[in-house]
């Protein structure tokens, strides 16, 4: 096993990574991180497993009443909140610079077609073309 | 109009979507999870627990489902890497928990994979289309090493029966299957004699056992049963005809022929005959009769006699034609239009005959043939003489060759998929056999382990249930394989027995060609064509390697996490 620096992270992961590190001292259930980040389960778990066996996540059982199920809770440990930070501005600046023509300035034309109703023909289509500065 | 107060209509809403959400959803999406969790090797289960213990609070019961096959998958796949690589399966190898089992584990993934396909196959059984596909594919292994289609004891006890019941249909039943000679002839004559009306058995004994001393009067008494039928004429002409094929080169067989007076006699009686019965009909009346009357499931009996009852005899019928033709022509050629015309009508008339009161699509192209070739000089004839009405029937007749053609070649091409069919039904049989004998044998090894408590290596441990495992699996596979491939011919099959004609019957055919009725390999190496097994045997390698090189991947990759 590499460090956890040199750990090549998915998308999926960062997604994670992100949400856990919102409150990363709070313990977080799996069906909300699930929501949070809008992974499905079967996405969702392995990504939680290989953190936890990179013991960059810590995990416990919630204390239920009897006859309930416990729940598993999930937090980073103190070398995955680092390594999250870490992958996440990464992360922010390869993105930055994967789009320097969406910058603050960048003009971008917007091509649209309007389906209007029209009482002879149906619909008709409206060909409308504009500018606009994206906004971050 | 009265509108609903918004509010009300979301109360709606909401109670549509809880009615669109059943309990059983959720229910089975809980089943479903635990279910797997049962099979999950340790190390994952806290995980699963886990997404178990988060099911109560996901909303929805399909948001439920969703979540459930979700750590399902991820279940299984750790199930199945724990079953080939022998380890852990990841994430949690490096830090075993306490309890953990892997070698129950992996019984338990291998019990239940091999249980469930195995009853699955079992329960294919309950399928009379399944169980009469099984039948089929036996049956024609026995015709491949010569073997009748129903065991001595069977046809002793049928015919015991239909002798104590004098029931002489039975008998001729029993007569026109794959039998030694000897018994065929004594069954047939035993039910001739006691229903004269089954005489015309003795045309398809006469085809099948043509070197028998009994030939020439099983001849002469269908004659005289059926005095104005073309077809026993044409069956002592069909034994010159085979007799000259075998004897002189096979350019010479038309000259031969020709000049042979009892064949020349025998074809004119049969082309003068006022009536043409192939007995076809008779044949599936009295297959279907017996069948249905003694519950005999054998649809391989009516492909049997159907492959073996040889009417008409091709090359004698074609001779005739030629050579009535050609004299024709002759005739023509002399400037004798009325002796030409009388050669040339012989053979439509024969053909319109045939081609009213034949049973198969066989006969029905030969009469076209012959209809076409004899009609086309008559309709020049017709033309040069100004006979405008008869001039066009004689073209329609012409042109009806092409469409017997059409038709012909349309059948063509279903019979060859029909073929493929049953090469796929005979293969998989093929190969649900020897998963069942997989499956035995490491169920008695593993049987006998645990009732005499033996020790045995991990290695040959892994080896029975990879054994089982892979048996279940071939089992339910081919199972299924020849299920779907003989439901075809189920449904043709039923068809004929619910007498809504005998088309298609031919198409079940292939199950003797493929097989062959011959216990010579070679011959079957020549009915199997070579490509054909070419690729199976590549697929089947390939498979094997690819299953090889998987297990070698998923171990090194492993082996990293497991030394840690």
């Amino acid at each position: 096993m590499g460090e956890p620096s040199d750990i090549r992270v998915s998308p999926q992961t960062l997604s994670v990574l992100e949400a856990l590190l919102e409150e990363p001292a709070a313990w977080r259930y799996g069906y909300d991180l699930s929501r949070e980040t809008g992974l499905k389960s079967g996405t969702l778990y392995p990504v939680l497993m290989r953190l936890a066996e990179r013991r960059l996540l810590e995990t416990r059982w919630e204390a239920t009443e009897p006859g309930r199920p416990p729940r598993h809770m999930y937090r980073l440990t103190t070398r995955g909140a680092e390594l999250a930070r870490a992958k996440l501005s990464q992360a922010r600046r390869k993105r930055a610079l994967a789009r320097p023509a969406l910058s603050d300035s960048s003009p971008l034309t917007v091509r649209l077609s309007l389906t209007v109703p029209s009482a002879s023909r149906g619909t008709v289509l409206i060909p409308h073309s504009f500018r606009v500065r994206l906004k971050e | 109009m009265k509108t609903e107060p918004f509010e009300g209509r979301r109360a709606k809403l909401m109670r549509n979507r809880r009615l669109d959400q059943p309990a059983w959803v959720g229910k089975f999406a809980t089943w479903l999870l635990r279910s797997s969790l049962d099979l999950a090797p340790a190390q994952v289960r806290p995980w699963g627990d886990g997404m178990l213990a988060e099911l109560r609070f996901v909303e929805g019961s399909w948001a439920s489902l969703s979540w459930a096959v979700g750590g399902t998958c991820l279940l299984l796949k750790h199930s199945l890497i724990s079953f080939f690589a022998g380890s852990g399966g990841g994430s949690a190898a490096r830090e075993p928990l306490a309890g953990f089992d892997e070698e129950g584990g992996m019984k338990k993934l291998a019990a239940w994979v091999a249980g469930l396909s195995a009853a699955m196959s079992l329960l294919l059984l309950l399928s009379p289309v399944f169980r009469q596909g099984l039948r089929v594919v036996e049956s024609s292994w026995r015709t491949a090493f010569s073997r009748p289609l129903m065991s001595e004891r069977e046809r002793k006890s049928l015919a015991g029966r239909a002798r104590a019941e004098h029931d002489a249909r039975t008998l001729a039943f029993l007569a026109l299957q794959s039998l030694p000679t000897e018994e065929s002839v004594r069954l047939a004559d035993e039910a001739v004699k006691l229903d004269p009306g089954l005489t015309w058995v003795y045309a398809s004994l006469e085809v099948r056992h043509r070197k028998n001393p009994e030939s020439d009067r099983w001849v002469e008494q269908l004659n005289q049963w059926d005095p104005d039928n073309a077809v026993p004429k044409l069956v002592v002409a069909g034994r010159i005809c085979d007799e000259t094929f075998l004897r002189v080169p096979f350019g010479q067989v038309e000259a031969s022929l020709a000049a042979n007076r009892q064949w020349r006699d025998a074809m004119a009686a049969a082309f003068r005959s006022p009536r043409y019965d192939s007995y076809f009909g008779k044949l599936f009346d009295l297959d279907r009769d017996v069948m249905t009357r003694r519950g005999l499931d054998q649809p391989m009996a009516v492909m049997g006699a159907l492959a073996v009852f040889g009417f008409p005899n091709l090359g004698s019928l074609q001779a005739y034609e030629k050579i009535l033709l050609a004299e024709g022509k002759k005739f023509e050629s002399a400037g004798d239009l009325k002796r030409a015309s009388e050669s040339y009508w012989t053979v439509v008339r024969f053909a319109q005959l045939m081609q009213l009161h034949s049973s198969t699509d066989l006969e029905r192209l030969v009469a076209a043939h012959m209809l076409a070739e004899g009609s086309a000089p008559l309709k020049t004839i017709a033309q040069r003489q100004g006979a405008t009405d008869e001039s066009a029937a004689l073209a329609y007749q012409v042109e009806q060759w092409s469409t017997a053609q059409e038709s012909w070649w349309d059948d063509h091409f279903w019979r060859e998929a029909y073929l493929w069919n049953a090469r796929i039904a005979g293969d998989s049989s093929l190969v649900l056999v020897l998963s069942l004998g997989l499956v035995l044998v490491s169920v008695l090894y593993l049987g006998i382990r645990r009732l005499r408590s033996l020790p045995s290596s991990n290695r040959r441990l892994r080896l029975a249930q990879g054994m089982a495992v892979a048996g279940a699996a071939g089992l339910l596979v081919s199972s299924l394989t020849l299920f779907l491939s003989y439901r075809p011919f189920a449904e043709i099959y039923s068809h004929f027995l619910e007498q809504r004609g005998a088309h298609g019957v031919r198409s079940m055919t292939p199950f003797f060609d493929f097989w062959g009725p011959s216990t010579d390999i070679m011959r079957f190496v020549e009915f199997r064509p070579f490509a054909v097994s070419f690729w199976y045997a590549f697929i089947a390698a390939g498979l094997i390697a690819l299953t090889l090189m998987t297990k070698r991947l998923v171990q090194r990759r492993l082996k990293p996490k497991l030394a840690g």
